[in-house]
């Protein structure tokens, strides 16, 4: 599917860019939370590193413009 | 309003049609045809909405943490107020879009397109007007005590419980002349009173760093490698010095700025020049110069200063000038009454943008609306009411990434930007990194109040 058609089309209530944006913000969540994990309790550095690619992941996604024409009735 | 009835209001024109604004839109047309060299000294001239944002930025807040940065950690976090304005220049970007691009305010646009509790509540009342009074108590903390120790190096003993009356004297004119925004010419007098202050700023902790020395190498260093501070404790300092310098407000400021100015569509490069050279440079000398200051006179001594007294007796051992001293004290009242005026204009300018009361200049509650962070005068009593700053803070930290997200989609959406809708991907990722920051500094806030996280 084309990208910068999945983020300005409605999926539900919501347009695609709003349900990355909750997604950007849970791995976001995972950063702080891995490396408490990781640097306080000497567990697994794995959340803290799922939590950088995924925020890179989301970023590079949500980084697409949008595209004119397109974007009219979201 | 039966009183607005009684005395007819007076309609405001956007400011993007006034006689001068449409002579600067002329003037911009002409300055693209330019060689850069004229390009630059006419964008020089024309700055101040960017100067009007590193002067409000340049407060307590940021002022603290680069004293606490600098005297704990030397040289080695001088990257952070780089960095972090530097992240925070692609929502000044963002905002600069706003306003060339629509006619539409940008809490409007939210409240429109997002709903009302995205636009006048998370960011116009909750993260602007509650958080712009109770930030003012900081200021009058430390401008107060400044004050104080001004006299007394000078001879006279004047206590904070009056010396308070000073900074009203100073920031009282200058807020309403600016609040007003009726005459481009008295704010481009306030913005020129800015640039003044920064200048002060800048000409009194670079005197400083003069006389405790520098080391060259260490600096630049510092300032473009990034390292991470030890502990869990240099952590969360991190996360506080990189929201001193970012912020929703510090957008909503530059994004009304623009709007007093008229800023229309031929201003883009500028809002984007005046955010660089009036916002990101002024703001990262004078934080580094604070830090480096106090990591020469702190480097490898226990405790770190906290009032103007002991900062400035910390630095008395390798400042043996009595006017350096003074200096220092002048530029401490410089970066706390350029920060009052934003915190009253940000007040003013998002209240009536979140409430359906009309800005009238001429109205009774104007000038209540444009002074009501005053009542942070009792900051040079009580110090900083530590709950409520506590409350605002962790308030401020939700709603600054709920807005991040609104600006975002606000900055991809046609119906409000039409054609000037973001189209560089570079832009959008700029302003992800940014959401990401406020993100990630809301969720460690909520991890230090549920303890998972030292506090």
């Amino acid at each position: 599917m084309n990208m910068q058609k999945f983020l300005d089309s409605k999926h539900g209530k919501f347009i695609g860019r709003v349900y990355m944006l909750v997604l950007l913000f849970l791995f976001n969540a995972f950063i702080p939370i891995g490396a408490v994990m990781y640097y306080l309790h000497s567990m697994t550095p794995l959340l803290l590193y799922l939590g950088v690619a995924g925020t890179v992941a989301c970023i590079a996604v949500l980084s697409t413009p949008t595209k004119i024409e397109s974007n009219q009735d979201s | 309003m039966s009183h607005e009835s009684q005395n007819k209001p007076v309609e405001v024109i956007n400011p993007r049609y006034t006689e001068q604004a449409i002579k600067e839109k002329a003037y911009l047309k002409e300055l693209k045809k330019q060689p850069s060299t004229k390009r630059f000294m006419g964008y020089v001239k024309l700055s101040g909405p960017g100067f009007m944002n590193a002067a409000f930025t340049l407060g307590a807040g940021s002022f603290a943490s680069s004293v606490t940065l600098g005297a704990a950690y030397g040289y080695d976090m001088l990257w952070i107020p780089l960095y972090s304005f530097a992240f925070g220049i692609f929502m000044l970007a963002l905002a600069t879009r706003f306003v060339t691009g629509s006619e539409m305010n940008v809490i409007e646009a939210q409240d429109k397109f997002h709903g009302k509790f995205f636009g006048s509540f998370a960011t116009g009342l909750v993260a602007c007007f509650i958080a712009s009074i109770v930030y003012t108590f900081g200021q009058y903390a430390l401008g107060s005590d400044a004050l104080t120790s001004l006299f007394q190096v000078v001879g006279l003993p004047i206590p904070k419980s009056i010396s308070w009356i000073v900074l009203v004297a100073i920031s009282v004119p200058l807020s309403l002349m600016y609040g007003s925004g009726e005459n481009p010419k008295a704010v481009k007098f306030v913005e020129n009173a800015m640039k003044v202050m920064i200048g002060i700023m800048l000409l009194v902790f670079g005197a400083v760093i003069c006389v405790t020395g520098i080391n060259l190498p260490a600096m630049v260093k510092g300032l473009l490698i990034p390292k991470l501070p030890s502990g869990m404790d240099g952590i969360i300092m991190l996360i506080g010095s990189m929201t001193a310098t970012i912020g929703v407000m510090d957008w909503v400021l530059f994004n009304n700025g623009m709007i007093s100015r008229g800023y229309s569509e031929e201003h883009e490069t500028l809002g984007r020049f005046d955010a660089f050279f009036g916002g990101l440079l002024p703001v990262t000398l004078i934080l580094s110069f604070v830090s480096i200051a106090f990591a020469e006179a702190f480097s490898g001594k226990p405790g770190i200063p906290t009032s103007s007294g002991e900062l400035c007796d910390a630095l008395v051992g390798v400042i043996p000038s009595v006017w350096i001293q003074v200096g220092f004290y002048i530029g401490i009242i410089a970066l706390v009454v350029s920060s009052m005026i934003g915190l009253s204009v940000t007040c003013a300018t998002s209240f009536y943008q979140s409430t359906n009361v009309k800005r009238d200049p001429k109205a009774w509650y104007h000038p209540v609306v444009v002074l009501a962070p005053q009542i942070g005068f009792l900051g040079a009593f009580f110090g900083k009411p530590v709950m409520i700053v506590v409350t605002v803070a962790a308030m401020q930290s939700l709603f600054n990434w709920i807005s991040g997200n609104s600006w975002y989609l606000l900055g991809n959406d046609t119906r409000y930007l039409g054609k000037r809708v973001i189209q560089s991907r570079f832009f959008n990722a700029g302003i992800l990194i940014c959401i990401s920051i406020l993100n990630i500094v809301f969720i460690t806030f909520i991890m230090s109040k549920l303890g998972v996280w030292p506090e």
